[in-house]
């Protein structure tokens, strides 16, 4: 006679069994991992731990807020003032002066950017790539090992289990 | 056994919210000293992130719309100010937050509020192998032992991810130690 495997009226939760290998060989792996990390508190740390919590929040909470000197009106007025000045001065100055697109840093030109002072459209972008760039970024990417591959996804994907085949 | 929901309104009440509060701090000090230890790993730096904390948590407690459960929310404020701190370090020195980590792990031989032999700084320089996330997930599942679900809702990642996460965490700190024990 077949024996029954299992009972009808017991349930184990989904995926158990695919996930019991998993579990049962990280289970062996964590024996050899120490238990306790070391770390201790000074003697009381806890008991006292509210009063220098109340001590501290009230402290920050009577800081107050600071009244400035100069009223933030004339500071705006000086401000533009300084502001045009200089921009005077470095137009007049600095006009016969062109810069090469290898004199700039690219650390710059990705703050330039960054800021918003060039606003590009995503088909404005992608004409600029030939067939040739294109197969040199997939080409590079084969350079990429394992780990950094596996860091970028951990760090960078929320959901790992989409990345697993069904 | 304080319900949850009354402690919310008290917290949020005018005359009852100090009361609350203190007895809020008394009921997870301990657990949230634990985590952000584990993240910043010396004491006075623990300390002072997990009065930021309180602090942080008692200022916004009218913001929090209890879409979540509220440790929870009190979990992810002491983890966010835990990673600004190591940022603000980073930035600081101009070094990554790893080498941030490794100075703080070098450090903790003349802690005197470290107990640990060799193997458990070896087990520090191992977990500070991995992703920030990655140690995160780490870190709460081995010592704190939280269920994946609760993970989920504070790290906002799915469980079948933390799942992955953890398995592949404790793979390579095992590895790691595994290689550098005998050196």
């Amino acid at each position: 006679m077949k024996r029954r495997e299992n009972i009808d009226e017991f349930k184990v939760p989904t995926n158990y069994f695919d996930e019991f290998e998993n579990h049962l060989l990280n289970k062996i792996n964590e024996e050899v991992l120490p238990k306790n990390i070391g770390f201790k508190t000074p003697p009381g740390y806890f008991n006292k731990l509210d009063a220098k919590i109340k001590r501290k929040n009230n402290s920050k909470s009577k800081e107050g807020k600071l009244i400035p000197v100069v009223s933030k009106k004339k500071f705006i007025y000086a401000a533009s003032l300084a502001a045009i000045v200089i921009l005077v001065f470095s137009v007049i100055k600095d006009t016969t002066r062109f810069y090469t697109l290898e004199e700039i840093e690219i650390s710059n030109i990705e703050n330039f950017i960054n800021e918003g002072n060039i606003q590009l459209k995503q088909h404005e972008i992608s004409i600029l790539f030939t067939d040739e760039i294109l197969n040199n970024m997939t080409s590079n990417q084969s350079r990429l090992s394992g780990n950094q591959l596996e860091n970028y996804l951990l760090e960078n994907i929320n959901d790992l289990n989409a990345l697993l085949p069904y | 056994m304080i319900d949850e929901k009354e402690l919310i309104i008290a917290l949020k009440s005018q005359n009852e919210c100090e009361r609350a509060f203190r007895v809020l701090v008394n009921l997870y000090k301990e657990r949230l000293y634990w985590h952000i230890r584990k993240i910043v790993l010396n004491h006075e730096d623990t300390d002072d992130i997990l009065q930021n904390t309180f602090i942080k948590i008692y200022k916004n407690i009218h913001k929090f719309e209890e879409k979540s459960k509220l440790y929870t929310w009190m979990y992810r404020i002491a983890t966010n100010e835990s990673i600004t701190f190591l940022n603000k370090k980073s930035k600081k020195k101009n070094i990554t937050i790893e080498e941030v980590k490794n100075q703080l792990i070098e450090n903790l031989e003349s802690d005197i509020y470290f107990e640990g032999n060799q193997i458990q700084i070896l087990f520090q320089k191992a977990i500070n192998t991995l992703p920030q996330k990655q140690q995160l997930v780490f870190n709460m599942k081995y010592f704190e032992d939280h269920t994946y679900e609760n993970l989920s809702e504070i790290l906002e990642t799915s469980v079948g991810g933390l799942k992955s996460s953890y398995h592949i965490a404790v793979k390579k700190i095992t590895a790691y130690i595994k290689l550098n024990e005998t050196i």
